[in-house]
């Protein structure tokens, strides 16, 4: 019967689905699957590393989030690199690129591999940023455009000799919590997962355009920094992923800026003022890396076939609806599963601490998967389209300029072979993975009563990221598949 | 609560559905096409016709190893631009010919092979391209 079934939706698949173009992202993906064995070995390696991890991990209660560090900005080249004169540079430097990036959209070539929008803001920004992020440390704090041009708005307006800030300062309530930014976060995961459209430059540049003046907006009525931290999503996501990098910008306790190496992961480990949207964002955040990658496999146009089906009624536009619906669908999904193992958690543990207070512990602990797999999945797709830029940045607009002389340059597509793909790959998740299951070992040690509840408590956890991870694996061994 | 876990149940039952096909069909193919895919030894030349701005017959994956001389031999009921991504070769079938697109597979990965102008597909644009491309296959390089 489920055989059956299976086959009526594969029927449906083949019927209806190759009129239409998937949607995710741009640009196109040479890889290979993962291979079988490679795939065993990947989730072998993870169970076994999990339980030798739950021994090693519990011995000892970490009772601070203290960790080493020291101050990069302290060494000569780098303090200079540190210093105002470069960094102004820099942060005009994108401004600059930011300002192309518009102008390319609206005056450029529509098409998308002719104009710098599309790849820089899919390939370059969203996951080449990410990975810089995640690995290097918040480079995105460093050259945020909107951050840098309300920035000299506020200096033009002090310089003008006006009394008072440039904003409103209005105080932003507390209760929104960080949902603007979930909101419109969620907006961005619709642009690049389900917009049909995406890779139009003018789209995209109308749509950064629209982000801008909210981005603005939300700066003059609350504050920039207020902003930053409520509603500019980018900035809160990469945040987050930084946390997991080997760097952090801090000032020390004579007020100087600091830049000082760290243990990788050791940000997570500071759930201070985790608040319910803020844990909500994280979710969403993990459910929509992970959801773009499973729109690539097999088994997503048999389950968009179904959904497909079920809103045909709409007419059209049943199509976007039904990708919709899975996009909402998707952390929904997360979410229940978290919630459900932080149910767990609290009963195995025994512990006084309400299940709310579960899922705000340790929902940092579970980005390393998602860094892991989004490496894996990305690894050769940034660097063999990601060369893309090269001939971009010497013909934005794609009128045949040639400004540095690249515009010739051809995309190598032999720089990374399929095999160091693949163990990059593996390697990323299995080490994710095991970042993960650590985190939350000391995260439930530091804050659960006793050593016993907290074992207790990692063993649901250890399912979760077991599955979670056996996830990222299952979807970097598919066939990627085009619609 | 009980929704809940049998929500999970479902999904983790799916996805084992879907695993276990899946790769004990990895052996011949991803897609699994009547024909088995062409094995690398057989390399003095795949026969790939294009009827209807489609691949008659056959399996849509074409499989050959990293370092082979592949020479894929392309007839077309309709005068065709097909165009192999990422080694960048392009070739105009007409009706009556053969057409040859002979090169070494010094590259792995799986690349498509699309019919350039086919609009036929909608009125979305294609990631990558934007010329509504629709794949007629995909060439795939082991290492």
């Amino acid at each position: 019967m489920s055989f059956f079934i299976r086959g009526l939706w594969l029927a449906a698949a083949i019927v209806f689905l190759p009129n239409f173009a998937s949607a995710h992202g741009f640009g196109q993906r040479y890889d290979l699957p993962v291979p079988l064995g490679l795939f065993m070995l990947g989730a072998g390696a993870s169970v076994v590393l999990s339980f030798l991890g739950m021994g090693l991990f519990v011995r000892k209660k970490h009772e601070s989030v203290d960790y080493p560090s020291c101050d990069l900005l302290a060494s000569p080249l780098l303090g200079w690199m540190g210093g105002a004169g470069f960094m102004s540079v820099i942060r005009a430097l994108s401004v600059v690129l930011f300002c192309v990036m518009l102008a390319a959209g609206f005056w450029g070539t529509d098409e998308p591999a002719k104009n710098i929008a599309p790849t820089l803001i899919w390939i370059i920004w969203w996951v080449g940023l990410a990975y810089v992020c995640a690995l290097a440390g918040n480079l995105w704090s460093l050259v945020n455009p909107w951050d840098i041009t309300f920035s000299w708005a506020e200096t033009l307006y002090r310089k003008m000799g006006r009394g008072g800030s440039l904003s409103l300062e209005r105080p932003f309530p507390e209760r929104l919590g960080v949902w603007p930014a979930l909101y419109l976060f969620l907006w961005f995961a619709w642009a690049e997962i389900v917009w049909p459209n995406n890779d139009v430059p003018r789209n995209l540049s109308l749509a950064a355009l629209g982000y801008s003046i909210i981005t603005w907006a939300g700066m003059f009525v609350h504050g920039k920094k207020v902003w930053l931290e409520r509603g500019e999503a980018f900035s809160i996501i990469f945040d987050v992923m930084s946390r997991f990098s080997v760097t952090e910008a801090r000032a020390s306790e004579d007020g100087r800026r600091e830049w000082r190496l760290r243990p990788p992961a050791a940000g997570l480990l500071n759930t201070d003022g985790m608040s319910n949207s803020m844990m909500a964002l994280v979710v969403l955040m993990l459910a929509t890396v992970s959801f773009d990658g499973f729109t690539e496999t097999p088994l997503w146009h048999i389950l968009r076939a179904g959904i497909y089906e079920g809103v045909i009624w709409v007419g059209r536009d049943a199509l976007l609806v039904a990708d919709t619906i899975a996009l909402i669908a998707a952390p929904a999904l997360f979410l229940g599963v978290y919630y459900l193992f932080c149910i767990l958690m609290r009963a195995m543990s025994g512990s006084t601490l309400s299940t709310g207070e579960f899922a705000r512990l340790f929902v940092l602990s579970l980005v390393p998967i998602a860094i892991g797999y989004h490496v894996a999945h990305y690894f050769s797709f940034l660097f063999i389209q990601g060369q893309r830029i090269i001939p971009l940045l010497s013909d934005p607009f794609g009128v045949g300029w040639n400004l540095w002389g690249t515009a010739a340059y051809k995309v190598d597509i032999g720089i990374i072979g399929a095999k160091t793909t693949w163990y990059a790959s593996i390697a990323a998740i299995v080490i994710g993975h095991i970042c993960a299951v650590y985190l939350a070992h000391v995260t439930a040690l530091r804050a659960l009563e006793n050593r016993f509840a907290a074992v207790r408590s990692q063993y649901p956890m250890l399912v979760l990221m077991v599955g979670y991870t056996m996830v990222s694996l299952w979807i970097i061994a598919q066939p990627i598949t085009d619609g | 609560m009980q929704f809940i876990c049998k929500a999970f149940c479902v999904f983790a039952l799916i996805a084992l559905l879907q695993v276990i096909p899946a790769h004990s069909a990895g052996k011949d193919g991803a897609h699994p096409g009547r024909k088995s895919p062409v094995k690398s030894e057989e390399m003095s030349g795949i026969t790939l016709k294009i009827a209807g701005g489609e691949i008659q017959g056959g399996s849509k994956v074409v499989r050959v190893k990293q370092g082979d001389k592949v020479k894929l031999n392309l007839m077309a009921d309709k005068t065709t631009e097909v165009h192999l991504h990422g080694y960048d070769i392009e070739k105009t079938v007409s009706p009556g010919r053969v057409a040859v697109m002979a090169f070494q597979a010094r590259v792995a990965g799986r690349f498509p092979v699309t019919v350039h102008g086919s609009h036929s597909h909608g009125t979305k644009k294609r990631k990558g391209g934007g010329h509504g491309e629709k794949v007629l296959f995909y060439l795939e390089v082991h290492p």
